[in-house]
């Protein structure tokens, strides 16, 4: 199974007056590496969040594979093959790498058949949302229950695939180069190994599209190098596409298939590397804001 | 410098750190001692043993939602009442609404009902964070007593429920403060098995997943909802536990037992003892439960007797300093009452014991093992940092 498909049409997210997305139109073909870049400010993290659930966008439309995800719940869109990293490091801090790897694999540590119904989007209404959900809650108080108790007891069904899952992580850390920093917890690990932990969560969660916000930010040159590798072997290995904002141009231009460009939540771009470096456009925003190569992004 | 001050915090918790592996054998220790010389022991002496016993329990519960999943919660002494009504109201012959059930038909009847009301008083508080979650869960407990004291059908209002049909065992019935202290204790291994095995689980994770980050968690497939209203569900099943032990032992249930206080002794205990960290509540609890009823003691008393010498010689001293500054300071009183004012005073000493606690040990007295383990994995980059400048 390739990558999945993306879709974004008409993407608008408002926040009281200020537009940070405007119609925004982006169409990712499964297992391509896509770029998104665009001068500070420009809506690409709202982008994210949108694509995410962390927020939920005014206007438009998201579908993974042809079916709407945009209004689900965070949770529901990670279990629908969704998976990111942060552009500030957000780990679980004081849990050690292991740990927040299998935090990663949550929703794949199951002992049963693992049903899944496909989710719900909201009607909009609140009343309306609460009132669906109350058929639900004896079977999912049971299956609450059932849970809690396969953690007590243990039976061996429950440490088989904790037992998977413990070596799943294992070999994940080591994909990213993090096997002798296991036990460390997260928050005392150096600075680049926390980016390349957050991938290996985000790996965790088996995406099918990886969304990356600046995954060489704050990295010297030998570091953004091993990064870019790393994102190239991850689309192989892990069949997934890749989304990636990224400000060094190095990077960008090194590893993405083709790029969109947004500026002032606008999409104003798009197209293969070069053809964007071209883009008068695209130069202008830059020249707007600085230099048009490299350079040295501040930290936002 | 900065490196400097690094090291040293790194040398000051080393000490700390290593407290907690090396109190855990001191509390078994004491745990076996009470045991094997139970019958040495009278019976003030045994309810010490008891109520630290069923703090201990009720702090382990707690912990859960607040240690683990990070979610502060001050109405604690709802689910505490639920499970001492639960086995009042269906189990005495004074209660308007006698089931005449065996004790031990109600127990699992208060674990599931505390549950329950876990789940329903999680539910609105949901969406809350932090301190909003803090005042709002306050509120629920001061209502649960409220309701307790109003509901007179059921409760009889503040002439409370007593003869509360004991434990029985069979072979024998739970009625001396001895069985009463080994059956908290029973249930406190219980406790302590159960939440140390959900801990080092799936939900133990995710829990502390949405402790470290919500939003990160649920990107992560976790249904915060989901293990929140757990987490609930579970420090709430174990709070009605400590009720239904209570309500037998005590054979008085009213709604003046359920006080706020009973929510702020048993957050003390886990804030104090080191969160997410079973010894640390053990030891809590010997620290704000145990020490205060020790104080009270007859034998703490006559010890204090011995320093009768020491208000000849401050007194005094009391004396002339009152003349020279005008205030009237009192003489010191009695030895043998030092004890009893002290625990009289004990809130205070608790309130300060918090802040300090809080400014210097911001993690508790008794940080979880994660600490221990963060120490024997000392950051290489850290380290490296601190040679490099020196
Ligand atoms: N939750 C929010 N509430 C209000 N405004 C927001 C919110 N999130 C983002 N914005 C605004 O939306 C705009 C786009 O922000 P965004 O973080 O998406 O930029 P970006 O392209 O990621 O920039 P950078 O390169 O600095 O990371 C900014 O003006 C920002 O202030
Ligand atoms: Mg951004």
């Amino acid at each position: 199974m390739a990558g999945a498909t993306l879709s974004v049409r008409g993407l608008g997210m408002r926040f009281e007056g200020l537009a940070a997305l405007a119609d925004v139109d982006i169409e990712v073909p499964g297992g391509q590496i896509r770029g998104v870049i665009g001068p500070n400010g420009a809506g690409k993290t709202t982008l994210f969040n949108c694509l995410t659930g962390f927020y939920h966008p005014t206007s438009g439309e998201i579908l993974l594979d042809g079916a709407r995800i945009d209004g689900l719940a965070t949770h529901e869109v990670s279990a629908l093959g969704v998976s990111r990293t942060f552009q500030n490091i957000r780990l679980f801090a004081n849990m050690t790498a292991i740990e927040n790897v299998l935090v990663g694999s949550h929703t794949h540590i199951t002992v049963g058949s693992g049903e899944r119904r496909a989710p719900r989007r909201p009607s909009g209404h609140r009343l309306l949302d609460a009132a669906r959900k109350i058929p639900g809650a004896p079977r999912a108080a049971g299956s609450a229950i059932n849970e809690l108790a396969g953690a007590v007891a243990r039976p061996p069904a429950v440490r088989r695939v904790e037992s998977e899952a413990t070596d799943r992580a294992r070999r994940l850390l080591q994909s990213v180069g993090l096997q002798r920093r296991e036990n460390m917890i997260a928050r005392n690990l150096p600075y680049g190994d926390q980016r390349r932990l957050e991938l290996a969560r985000a790996l965790a969660t088996r995406p099918r599209l990886l969304l990356l916000d600046e995954p060489t930010a704050g990295m010297n040159p030998q570091e953004s190098a091993s990064m870019v590798g790393l994102i190239r072997r991850i689309r192989d290995e892990f069949e997934t596409t890749v989304v990636l904002i990224e400000h060094q141009m190095r990077v960008v231009m090194g590893v993405c298939e083709q790029i969109t460009v947004l500026d002032y939540g606008r999409r104003i771009a798009e197209g293969s590397p070069a053809e964007v470096q071209q883009d008068a456009r695209v130069v202008e925003a830059y020249l707007g804001t600085r230099a048009g190569t490299g350079g040295g992004h501040a930290a936002p | 410098m900065r490196s400097l001050r690094a090291s040293w915090g790194r040398v000051q918790e080393q000490t700390w750190e290593r407290i907690p592996s090396r109190l855990r054998p001191i509390v078994w220790f004491l745990i076996a001692f009470s045991v094997v010389f139970i019958n040495r022991f009278d019976d003030t002496w045994m309810r010490m043993f008891f109520l630290v016993g069923l703090y201990a329990t009720l702090g382990m519960g707690l912990n859960v939602v607040v240690g683990m999943a990070g979610l502060l919660d001050l109405g604690f002494v709802a689910f505490f009442a639920t499970g001492a009504y639960t086995v009042a109201i269906f189990g005495s012959p004074v209660s308007p609404h006698d089931a005449h059930l065996n004790y031990w038909v109600l127990v699992p009847l208060a674990i599931g009902l505390g549950a329950l009301i876990g789940v329903l008083l999680g539910l609105p508080v949901l969406p809350l964070r932090g301190d909003y979650l803090a005042i709002v869960t306050l509120g629920f407990g001061e209502i649960i007593r409220i309701l307790a004291l109003n509901m007179n059908d059921y409760t009889r209002g503040s002439s409370g429920l007593f003869e509360i049909r004991k434990p029985d065992l069979g072979f024998m019935v739970i009625e001396d403060v001895r069985a009463f202290y080994v059956m908290i204790l029973v249930a406190a291994l219980a406790v302590w098995f159960v939440t140390s095995r959900i801990r080092d689980s799936r939900v133990g994770r995710a829990w502390e997943a949405i402790r470290e980050d919500e939003d990160v968690a649920a990107a992560m497939g976790i249904n915060t909802t989901r293990y929140k209203l757990m987490a609930f569900a579970t420090g709430a099943a174990v709070g009605a536990i400590g009720g239904a032990i209570y309500a037998p032992f005590i054979d008085f249930v009213a709604p003046q037992s359920f006080s706020l206080q009973v929510s702020i002794n048993v957050l003390a205990i886990v804030i104090i003892g080191g969160m997410g960290n079973t010894t640390g509540v053990i030891a809590g609890s010997l620290i704000l439960i145990g020490v205060p009823e020790l104080l009270q003691f007859q034998e703490t008393a006559d010890f204090l007797q011995k320093f009768a010498w020491l208000r000849d010689v401050l007194n005094p001293v009391i004396h002339g300093f009152n003349t020279v500054t005008f205030l009237n300071l009192p003489d010191l009183p009695q030895p043998e009452d030092w004890g009893k004012k002290l625990a009289l005073y004990r809130f205070v000493v608790f309130g300060l014991l918090m802040v300090i606690v809080m400014v210097l040990r911001p993690m508790g007295i008794f940080p979880s093992k994660r600490r221990e383990l963060e120490f024997e994995n000392p950051p290489e980059a850290e380290l490296a940092a601190s040679q490099g400048v020196g």
